[in-house]
C-alpha cells in the first residue's frame, strides 16, 4: 500500500502537467496519501516493538531472582507489568478504540506479560511444571484479549502457542480433534476480519500464518505420518484450493494464501507422483498398502470427507479443471486399497500434470488471467526439468536442454503475456 | 459487536490473568507453610549436561511401581504416595491415577518404564532457581556433590500437601546451598 502510494505521489506532477488531473484533485490526493500509511505502519511497528522491549526488560529484571528480596516483594514486583499491560488494554479500549496500533500492541503486551508473570511465579516457588500446560494456559488466557481488542497479531501468536502446546505434549497425549478445537477458538476472529476485507492485510496475515500453523499442529499429532504423508498433503491442499474457490476474491496469488498453499501442496504431490519411486517404495512418500486405511486417523478422513462434497459441487458446476485437481487424492486412496501399478501410475501422472498445465494455460487465455497462464507454464517447465533430472544424459546435454527449456519458457511467457493483454 | 462486550471480555481476561498466578502462589505458599516435609536424595548428574545459568538442574532417582489395577503409559499424570523411610529419605508407593485413601501423596508424571518393570517418575520440580550471580557456583557445588564417587551428599527438602509438592531448599552436606554460597562465595 505504502509503495503504491509513493508511486502515485511521484506520478502526480506528470499527471497534472499532462492535464489528466486538475490542481485541486492533485492537492486532495496529496493530502490523502501524503504520509498517513507510512506513518501508521511506522507507528505500529515502533509501538509493538516498544511494548515488547519494555515488557522483556521488566521480566529480565525480575528474572534475576533477587535472593535478598522476600517472596512477597518479588511477587508484588512481578505483578506490576501485569497491571501495566491490563491498564494499556483498558486505555486502548476506552481512549483509543479507533486506533488499531494501540489495540494490537496493548493486547500483545498484556498477553506476553501474563506469560512472563506465570513463568516468574513458578520460578519464585521453584515449580518445574509442564511446558504444554503452561502454553495451554497462556493461549487460553490470551483468547479473551484477541476478541476484546480485535487483535490479529495476538491471534497469530496464539496460533504459534497452540503449535508449541502440541509439540510439548507427550506423543500419547496428542489429540488431533483437540488441536482442531484449539484452532477453532480463533475462527470467529478470522471470519470477522476476512468478511470485512477479504483481501486486506490483516486477512492475509491471519490466513497466511494460521493455515500452515494448523497444518503443522495436525501433522505433529499423526503417528503414522510417514505412510500417509502424500495423502495428507494432497487432501489438505485440495481442501484449501476448494475453500479458496468458494471464498473467491483477489486474483493475485499473494493476496490469496489459501490458494497459494493449496497449489504448492498439490504441485508437490502431483509432481512427486511422476516418479516411479513414489509408487514403488515401501513405507516411503506415497501410500503403500502396508498400513490399514483406518491408521491414517480421524482427521485425515475428516479432511477427505470435506473434500468430497466440494469436488462434487465443482463437477456439478462443470468446473472440470478444479475437479481434476482431486485426481492425486483419488489415486492415493485407490493405492491404499490395492497395491498401485508403479509404472502405470507414473506414466499416467506425467500426462496428468501436463494436461493440467495445458488446461491452466488455455483457461488463462480464455479468461485473460496472466496468473493462470504463468502457473500452467511453470508447471510444464518443472515437469520437463524433472524429467531431465531423472534422465541419465551427460551434463553437457542436460545443460543445453535446461537452457533450451528456459528460453522456450521465457519466449512463450512473453508471447502469452502480449496475447493476454491485447 | 456491541460496545459493552469488549470491556466485559477485557474484565473477564483481567480477572483470569490475576486469578491463575494468584491461585498458584497461594497454593504453593500454603504448601510451604502447612505441608509435611520430606527429604529427597538427588541422583548423580550427567557431567555433560549443559550448564543452565540461572538455575541448578536437579535429578532424582524417583522410581516406583504401578498400582495393580493400573495400565499406565508414558506421560500419564499419576498420584504417588510418599513416606519417609528409616534413613529419613522419602520413598514412593505404587503410582495410581487416583489419590490414595490416606497419607501424603504428590502428583507426578510417568517419565518412562524401566526394564525391571518399575516406573521412572517425572517429579513436579526439577530446577532450583537462584540469583543469577550465585547459580554457577551452586551448579558446580551440586555437581561435585553428585559425582558417583563423591564424599559429599546432596538432597532437597520438599513440602507436600494434598498432592501439591513445592521444593523448599537444596542442601549440600546438610547446609542449605544459599548459606553455603554466602559463606564461600564463588571465586
Amino acid at each position: 500500500m505504502a509503495k503504491n502510494a509513493a508511486w502515485l505521489l511521484a506520478e502526480l506532477p506528470e499527471l497534472e502537467r499532462a492535464g489528466v488531473l486538475d490542481a485541486a484533485t492533485v492537492a486532495r490526493l496529496r493530502a490523502h496519501y501524503a504520509d498517513a500509511p507510512e506513518r501508521g505502519t511506522a507507528l505500529g511497528v515502533s509501538a509493538i516493538l516498544g511494548a515488547l522491549l519494555v515488557g522483556l526488560g521488566v521480566i529480565l529484571l525480575v528474572a534475576h531472582d533477587w535472593d535478598e528480596w522476600s517472596r512477597g516483594l518479588r511477587l508484588a514486583v512481578t505483578a506490576l507489568p501485569l497491571a501495566a499491560g491490563q491498564a494499556a488494554c483498558w486505555f486502548a479500549l476506552r481512549r483509543r478504540p479507533a486506533s488499531r496500533v494501540w489495540r494490537e500492541s496493548a493486547a500483545l503486551f498484556a498477553a506476553l506479560v501474563f506469560a512472563a508473570v506465570l513463568a516468574l511465579v513458578t520460578q519464585i516457588f521453584q515449580l518445574g511444571g509442564d511446558l504444554d500446560r503452561y502454553l495451554l494456559a497462556c493461549a487460553l488466557l490470551a483468547l479473551p484479549l484477541v476478541y476484546a481488542l480485535e487483535a490479529s497479531a495476538l491471534a497469530v501468536l496464539v496460533g504459534v502457542t497452540w503449535l508449541g502446546w502440541v509439540v510439548a505434549q507427550s506423543e500419547y497425549a496428542r489429540e488431533p480433534l483437540l488441536v482442531l478445537l484449539a484452532y477453532a477458538t480463533l475462527l470467529p476472529h478470522v471470519w470477522q476480519v476476512c468478511r470485512r476485507a477479504p483481501s486486506g492485510a490483516r486477512s492475509i496475515m491471519l490466513l497466511g500464518w494460521l493455515v500452515p500453523l494448523l497444518f503443522a499442529s495436525l501433522t505433529v499429532t499423526m503417528p503414522w505420518l510417514r505412510q500417509f504423508a502424500a495423502l495428507w498433503v494432497a487432501s489438505c491442499a485440495l481442501l484449501l484450493i476448494l475453500l479458496d474457490d468458494v471464498i473467491g476474491g483477489d486474483t493475485s496469488l499473494v493476496r490469496r494464501p489459501l490458494r497459494a498453499y493449496g497449489e504448492l501442496g498439490w504441485a508437490l504431490v502431483a509432481l512427486g507422483a511422476t516418479f516411479p519411486e513414489f509408487w514403488a517404495s515401501s513405507g516411503g512418500f506415497g501410500g503403500n498398502g502396508t498400513m490399514p486405511p483406518a491408521g491414517a486417523g480421524l482427521v485425515q478422513w475428516l479432511v477427505i470427507a470435506c473434500d468430497a462434497p466440494l469436488v462434487l459441487c465443482a463437477l456439478r458446476r462443470r468446473r472440470w479443471l478444479l475437479a481434476a485437481l482431486a485426481v492425486p487424492v483419488a489415486a492415493l486412496l485407490a493405492g491404499l486399497l490395492v497395491p498401485p501399478p508403479a509404472l502405470g501410475f507414473t506414466v499416467f501422472f506425467n500426462f496428468y500434470v501436463l494436461a493440467i498445465g495445458v488446461a491452466l494455460i488455455a483457461s488463462g487465455l480464455r479468461e485473460r488471467a496472466l496468473r493462470a497462464v504463468s502457473s500452467g507454464l511453470t508447471l510444464i517447465a518443472v515437469l520437463v526439468l524433472l524429467r531431465f533430472f531423472g534422465s541419465e544424459w551427460p551434463f553437457v546435454i542436460r545443460g543445453l536442454a535446461f537452457v533450451g527449456v528456459g528460453l522456450a519458457f521465457l519466449g512463450a511467457h512473453g508471447w502469452l503475456r502480449r496475447r493476454v493483454r491485447t | 459487536m456491541k460496545r459493552g462486550w469488549p470491556m466485559a471480555l477485557l474484565a473477564f481476561a483481567c480477572v483470569l490473568q490475576w486469578a491463575l498466578p494468584a491461585s498458584l502462589a497461594l497454593r504453593s505458599e500454603r504448601t510451604l507453610r502447612d505441608g509435611a516435609r520430606y527429604y529427597l536424595r538427588t541422583a548423580p548428574v550427567d557431567p555433560l549436561d549443559p550448564f543452565r545459568g540461572r538455575y541448578v538442574t536437579l535429578r532424582f532417582d524417583a522410581r516406583t511401581t504401578a498400582a495393580a489395577s493400573e495400565r499406565l503409559q508414558d506421560g500419564d499424570a499419576v498420584c504417588v504416595p510418599i513416606r519417609a523411610a528409616d534413613d529419613r529419605y522419602a520413598v514412593f508407593g505404587p503410582a495410581s491415577r487416583t489419590p490414595p485413601a490416606s497419607g501424603d501423596y504428590l502428583r507426578a508424571r510417568v517419565a518412562r518404564f524401566a526394564g525391571d518393570g518399575t516406573i521412572e517418575l517425572r517429579l513436579p520440580f526439577d530446577r532450583y532457581y537462584l540469583d543469577e550471580r550465585a547459580a554457577p557456583a551452586a551448579e558446580r557445588a551440586y555437581r561435585d556433590a553428585n559425582r558417583r564417587d563423591a564424599a559429599h551428599e546432596a538432597y532437597v527438602t520438599v513440602r507436600v500437601r494434598d498432592g501439591d509438592a513445592v521444593l523448599e531448599e537444596l542442601f549440600i552436606d546438610n547446609v542449605p546451598v544459599r548459606r553455603m554460597l554466602r559463606a564461600a562465595p564463588a571465586s
